[in-house]
């Protein structure tokens, strides 16, 4: 017995040693470049992507009219020739005409024309496809009866031209314009209603700088050159993974191993740790595009759901905007920034993010944290302690509410317990609740909830309206209800002009409004730390999307293969 | 456990009889060192305990201090502690009046009268028991904090254990006596006053709050404290926060397991009594029940009922009923089938009578074994369930949100995970001591 | 002997329908749907309705029930909302990594368990037993996912032998079939640990009470008089008639592993059932929750149905009896 027990560990030895040794040799000659996802990539069709990995994915396969960058200096959205070789402006801004390139070519070597842009758009506004891109169409002249028919408002003029007949100006127009474009030989085959129903990443012949190689569900994705691409070329690298890793530190030690070259959404701490770390990986961080909020519902959201949408009534609690400012007030939204973030995230004061330099308001400084103030706020308000039980009352109705907050998220509990404390100091009793997902956001649409915490990614285009319009009916999206004139005058006016400079006043102007009424109490911009392994060369990581200008890495060989 | 063993295994008994002395020995000091460290707290809580009632029959004032649930927390613990001191200085009184009194408890204690080692496990699991009830009950006078009190994020995160702090006391403004207020509400207010307003936030040299606080106003008072099991990654101190969790943890359970005991017993003596097709019926739902995997069965509850303590509860007695119905069950028809239920029903005797003369005394026993084992599964169901994040919600402490919350700094901060695990497993011990040793005795008595 | 089987068949399947029509109905009273999953700002209305409607979603609870059960019984188990493609595909790719951690955990479990109980019989009364006996209580009693935390604390944090999670390593598939299996081995042995440990310490506390018990029966002392080693005593006489029971127990445990050991599962990222069904339950994707139900249920039901016909097969008296 015992000696078949001593050959068994040796065996196991002598394999686990020659298992480790199993790095050299392997990635040798245009080696690949890893990147490590949280969920599985699923279904790239434009049609139906919901998740970002996704959407990238089905931007690097798939062409585009257009190419958009970022400028970082001005904060603006630039727009470069892609599908299109150029555009010019028709009919007093509202119609828009393309001379698609002439030798773009699909995988399967058919020619991409214009007649596929507008099989494309008109499959992105059936609602038998119910693509979740639909909103994208809004633009787009209507027809007699009021509806949108890509038919009709996507005109291809000759196999090389094509004209977008829009409404009226406004600024997203060539955003809008810049959707997916799909072959249209390979997918009107199939009746509309069922295009959600094939198996995913089916056909997905595109004609952009990569296309699919390989898909394993669940564990990793796989794209390869597409070797006949001019939207602008072919990719560079040899393969572009993307390696599905559900658990964080798991991502992270493969990142510090070298066996993944990228990895996005490290956490504050650890991206310090691996930029002081001066090794293999560096840090790149992407502005804060995404911004967390206490939200506070500024009317009576029982009353507006019992009468169905008719009756408007300030909230007892949060009606009045003295009441939100003490609050802003009373919580230290600076040090949880420093706590929670560190340098990966700014203090924010409103909902326009810094990244837009051309219409941010930097005189704006954020409330100070200041309980005193917020105390005599407060008590300017009619909120005193009568009878000595520590809470705030005013005509017998206690300063006391639950705070909902979507369950699982490590960043908004942590934040919700530091409210929940500095709000007691003042003396407001908070009531934290963990709701599911799915539901939190049902009901938060339904302006069931007082206060909650959330978060929003800013659209690149300044289009605010869904968040802060007046009728409530028309923006769901408004989850504060925060209905005010002279912001509504401002969205109305800010959304003909297409140019920005225009526009810059305006929005400054709306964010002074902003910082005065408190709508919500915003807490900080989040920057979104990449960890990148430097062996990755090219341009960096921009706002974009982290693999939007993958085309042009390479990679840049070591000998003896990546560190351990 | 045969004869043949018994004399090597004295060794063990002598170890667990001492263990049970060193034990309550240690109850006992800890008490008093508390009862000095918390002297003032303890005081106000008792002065108000005894005063409220008395102001109460006597009118004075509004009744809000009767009924708020801080203060009635206080005033709980402290009859619970009021209790323990006259308990422990009655013992102490006794075994100097009479030393014969203190023989037989001290037998009682090392389990002569009992039985050697098994009463020796017993009195250990019975005096750890009481250790944690004592804990859960006094739990604002045991642990240093309130479980909520928080730091200077900066510098107070994720500290290790046996670090130091600076706690300082942030008093609000107090209420102004009303004219001609007698001496005894005034007495009582200041108490209560003092309870409620005990806020603490925790600093450490070096960060910027702490420069502005000592050199702020003042009158605010800050002493220096100890971390004993570190803090977590709001800045809370743990110690505090598992002693509190204890309260959460073993409530919720003990809550489940009386609704388990209640409908177990109701399903139990229902199949039992009635057998046939009533049996096989409430059998087949058992089975069903059993096959139901637990935790699937505890998402899915949650999904249905929110995230709450009642939740808690009911989840863990919807799965924690069905061993307690087959016990049950299979006592009642083996006293069914005794010799003297038969006689007792020929013989006219009501069926009430028969139930409570004859039923009772045989089938609560083993209930009641059933429960305690079942307390200790329910506990241990609490903090997975916690731990999940599907149990009792933070910032409400419970052993197993704790360790859940401690999860993501497992790296840099592992004492948040084990501290409070320590604790499910040393309770969860403690219960399958006392139902095998008590097992035991009855089986051998 | 067939009466029995074909009995304790039928009460299985029924039992099993029984389970699946709960979970169907349960599942359905839940507030809130999968088209949830698709609201986001720029989503319009109409497409979640489309969504729910292309899902069959909007018929009649009892229409949907019947539709499902109609399809379970032809081996389709209808289309996951989430992962978008079959429910038989989502669970397959899942239970291999339940079960490899479940079998692995039993069969640490009862090595450890048998070898110590069987060290602790073999030395009665001594010190070392006494020594095992409690820490076996002690380790039977701990709560499987502090067992993790710490073993995650010990190996994987701190002293960085062991990975923290996930079956296998970057790059695994360069590895050649001898090198994957054993670094997906490599990734088991914390996860299998900590489930076995409280497992082995019952199991071992278990046998040597019956090893004990079965130690001082007659044919023993006949054995020992005429001769007979002790080592072959307790592994050829004591060992088959104590380890009967164990049977049960041991049966019990793996179909609870295989239904999928949530919280070891989520402590170690490892892609089972447990977290599969959790994650389902969470997005309300009914067709994976009732598939992943179905799964678990016959698991443990026919873990069961398995352990009592082991039971009656070598314990002669159960067969009369019943």
């Amino acid at each position: 017995m015992p000696r078949i027990i001593r050959g068994t560990v040796l065996i196991i030895l002598v394999t686990a040693l020659a298992a480790c040794t199993r790095q050299s040799g392997q990635q040798g000659g245009g080696a690949p470049v890893t990147i490590a996802i949280e969920g599985d990539a699923g279904n790239c069709n434009p049609l139906f992507t919901t998740e970002v990995t996704a959407n990238e994915i089905s931007e690097l396969i798939f062409p585009a009219l257009v190419s958009s960058e970022f400028d970082t200096s001005s904060g603006r959205l630039t727009f470069g020739p892609m599908l299109a070789s150029s555009w010019e402006e028709r009919s007093g801004g509202r119609d828009l005409l393309f001379h698609l390139r002439t030798d773009a070519r699909w995988e399967d070597g058919l020619r991409v024309t214009a007649r596929d842009v507008q099989f494309s758009y008109e499959l992105y506004g059936d609602p038998d496809v119910a693509s979740v891109r639909q909103g994208s169409l809004d633009g787009l002249r209507k027809t007699k009866q009021g509806t949108i028919d890509a038919s009709q408002s996507v005109e291809p003029l000759d196999d090389s031209t094509v004209v977008f007949h829009f409404e009226k100006t406004y600024p997203g127009m060539l955003f809008d314009a810049g959707l997916p474009i799909l072959p249209a030989h390979v997918f009107d085959t199939t009746p509309r209603k069922e295009l959600r129903s094939l198996p995913p990443n089916a056909r997905l012949i595109g004609a952009g700088p990569f296309t699919l190689d390989r898909w394993e569900p669940m564990q990793n994705l796989t794209l390869r050159p597409d070797s006949s691409s001019v939207l602008p070329k072919p990719a560079a690298l040899r393969r572009l993974i993307f390696r599905v890793i559900p658990d964080y530190q798991a991502r992270l030690a493969h990142l510090k191993a070298g066996e993944v070259d990228i990895m996005a959404g490290l956490k504050p701490e650890d991206a310090r740790q691996i930029a002081g770390e001066k090794g293999a990986v560096s840090v790149v961080s992407i502005p804060g595009r995404r911004y967390h909020f206490i939200g506070w519902n500024n009317i009576d959201g029982e009353a507006y759901g019992k009468s169905g949408g008719k009756t408007i009534r300030a909230h007892p609690l949060f009606g009045s905007a003295q009441v939100r400012r003490a609050l802003t007030h009373a919580i230290n939204r600076e040090e949880m920034t420093k706590a929670f973030l560190g340098e990966y995230g700014r203090e924010a004061v409103g909902p326009v993010s810094p990244m837009f330099r051309w219409a941010y308001n930097d005189t704006l400084r954020p409330l100070a944290f200041d309980p005193r103030l917020a105390s005599s706020l407060l008590a300017g308000e009619g909120w005193k302690d009568t009878d000595g039980d520590g809470i705030l009352e005013k005509r017998n109705r206690k300063f006391s509410f639950e705070l909902k907050v979507p369950a699982g998220d490590e960043l908004r509990s942590r934040v919700a317990t530091v409210v929940e404390e500095q709000l007691r100091a003042v003396g407001i009793e908070v009531r934290i609740e963990q709701v599911e997902k799915s539901v939190f956001w049902q009901d938060l649409m339904q302006k069931k909830y007082d206060a909650w915490i959330a978060g929003f990614e800013v659209p690149l285009q300044m289009m605010l309206d869904e968040f802060w319009g007046s009728d409530l009916e028309k923006y769901p999206f408004n989850l504060v209800s925060f209905q005010n004139k002279r912001v509504d005058e401002i969205l109305a006016a800010a959304e003909g002009r297409v140019r920005e400079e225009e526009t810059s006043h305006l929005w400054k102007e709306f964010q002074s409004i902003i910082q005065r009424e408190q709508p919500c109490t915003f807490l900080f911009w989040v920057d979104t730390p990449v960890g990148v392994n430097k062996r990755v060369q090219g341009p960096s990581i921009g706002v974009l999307g982290i693999t939007q200008q993958a085309w042009q890495w390479s990679v840049e060989e070591k000998n003896g293969g990546p560190g351990r | 456990m045969n004869a043949a063993g018994a004399e090597g295994k004295d060794s063990l008994g002598e170890f667990w009889r001492w263990a049970a002395v060193v034990l309550t020995a240690g109850w006992v000091l800890i008490y008093i060192f508390l009862s000095i460290i918390h002297s003032r707290v303890i005081c106000s809580g008792l002065v108000s305990l005894l005063l409220a009632p008395v102001a109460f029959l006597a009118r004075a004032g509004s009744t809000d201090y009767l009924w708020n649930t801080a203060l009635l927390d206080y005033r709980c613990a402290a009859a619970v502690w009021l209790g323990s001191g006259i308990f422990i200085v009655a013992c102490a009184t006794g075994a100097a009046v009479r030393w014969k009194w203190t023989q037989v408890f001290l037998q009682f204690i090392g389990g002569k009268k009992a039985g050697g080692r098994e009463g020796a496990v017993l009195s250990f699991g019975v005096c750890a028991a009481a250790g944690f009830l004592l804990l859960a009950a006094a739990a604002p006078f045991v642990a240093p904090f309130d479980a909520n009190a928080q730091g200077d994020l900066a510098t107070t995160r994720e500290l290790r254990p046996l670090s130091n702090g600076i706690a300082w006391e942030i008093s609000r403004a107090v209420r102004e006596a009303p004219a001609g207020e007698a001496v005894l509400v005034r007495a009582l207010r200041d108490a209560d006053e003092y309870l409620l307003h005990r806020h603490v936030r925790f600093t450490r040299p070096g960060s910027i709050e702490y420069e502005t606080m000592l050199h702020g106003e003042a009158g605010l008072r800050a002493h220096r404290v100890v971390f004993l099991f570190g803090t977590d990654a709001v800045g809370r101190d743990l110690l505090s926060r598992v002693v509190y969790g204890t309260r959460v943890s073993l409530g919720v359970g003990a809550a489940a397991v009386l609704v388990s005991l209640l409908i177990g017993c109701i399903v139990g003596f229902l199949a039992g009594a009635f057998s046939g097709f009533v049996d096989r019926v409430l059998m087949s739902g058992v089975d069903l029940a059993l096959s139901i995997p637990s935790l699937f069965l505890a998402v899915t509850l949650v999904a249905f009922l929110g995230r709450s303590s009642l939740t808690t509860v009911v989840v863990l007695a919807v799965t924690g009923w069905m061993a307690i119905a087959r016990l049950v069950r299979g006592e009642v028809m083996k006293v069914r089938e005794q010799e003297f239920v038969l006689a007792a029903k020929l013989l006219g005797v009501s069926q009430g009578r028969i139930i409570v003369a004859h039923f009772m005394p045989n089938v609560l026993p083993v209930a009641l074994t059933a429960s305690v084992l079942q307390l200790g599964n329910a506990v241990l169901g609490e903090a997975a369930l916690s731990f999940l994040g599907l149990g009792i919600q933070p910032p409400t402490p419970s052993w197993g949100n704790i360790i859940g919350e401690g999860m993501t700094s497992l790296g840099s901060a592992p004492w948040i995970g084990i501290f409070p695990g320590a604790a499910v497993s040393v309770l969860a011990l403690v219960s399958h001591l006392i139902v095998e040793s008590s097992q035991e005795i009855a089986a051998r008595g | 002997m067939t009466a029995f089987v074909a009995k304790r068949i039928a009460s299985s399947l029924l039992l099993l329908l029984g389970l699946v029509t709960v979970v169907f109905v349960i599942m359905r009273l839940l507030p809130g749907d999968p088209a949830a999953l698709f609201i986001t700002p720029t989503v319009p209305r109409q497409v979640a309705d489309r969504i729910r409607e292309q899902f069959g979603l909007d018929q009649p609870v009892l229409v949907q029930y019947l539709q499902w059960l109609w399809n379970a019984l032809q081996g389709r188990l209808g289309f996951s909302l989430v992962h978008q493609k079959e429910v038989g595909q989502v669970i397959a790719a899942a239970f291999p990594h339940t079960a490899a951690l479940a079998i692995t955990a039993v069969l640490l479990e009862i090595a450890g368990g048998v070898s110590i109980g069987t060290l602790c019989a073999r030395f009665r009364g001594r010190f070392l037993d006494r020594l095992i006996s409690s820490s076996a209580l002690v380790l039977y009693t701990l709560p499987t996912f502090w067992v993790g935390v710490l073993l995650l604390a010990a190996f994987s944090y701190g002293l960085g032998l062991l990975p923290p999670s996930q079956t296998h390593s970057i790059g695994a598939e360069t590895l050649g079939i001898f090198g994957y299996v054993l670094d997906y081995v490599v990734h088991l042995i914390l996860p299998a640990v900590a489930l076995a440990i409280p497992g082995a310490a019952g199991v071992a506390r278990y046998l040597r009470t019956g090893l004990v018990s079965a130690l001082d029966q007659e044919y023993v002392t006949a054995a020992r008089s005429m001769g007979v080693s002790e080592r072959k005593i307790l592994t050829s006489y004591a060992l088959p008639n104590a380890a009967i029971p164990l049977i049960t127990v041991v049966g019990l445990d793996i179909g609870t592993l295989l239904a999928g050991a949530l919280v070891v599962e989520t402590l170690f990222s490892w892609p089972g059932m447990g977290r599969l069904t959790v994650l389902a339950i969470f997005s309300r994707d009914y067709p994976l929750v009732a598939g992943c139900a179905l799964l678990s249920g016959t698991m443990v039901v026919a873990a069961n149905f398995i352990a009592d016909l082991l039971y009656a097969i070598f314990d002669p008296r159960i067969r009369i009896v019943s």
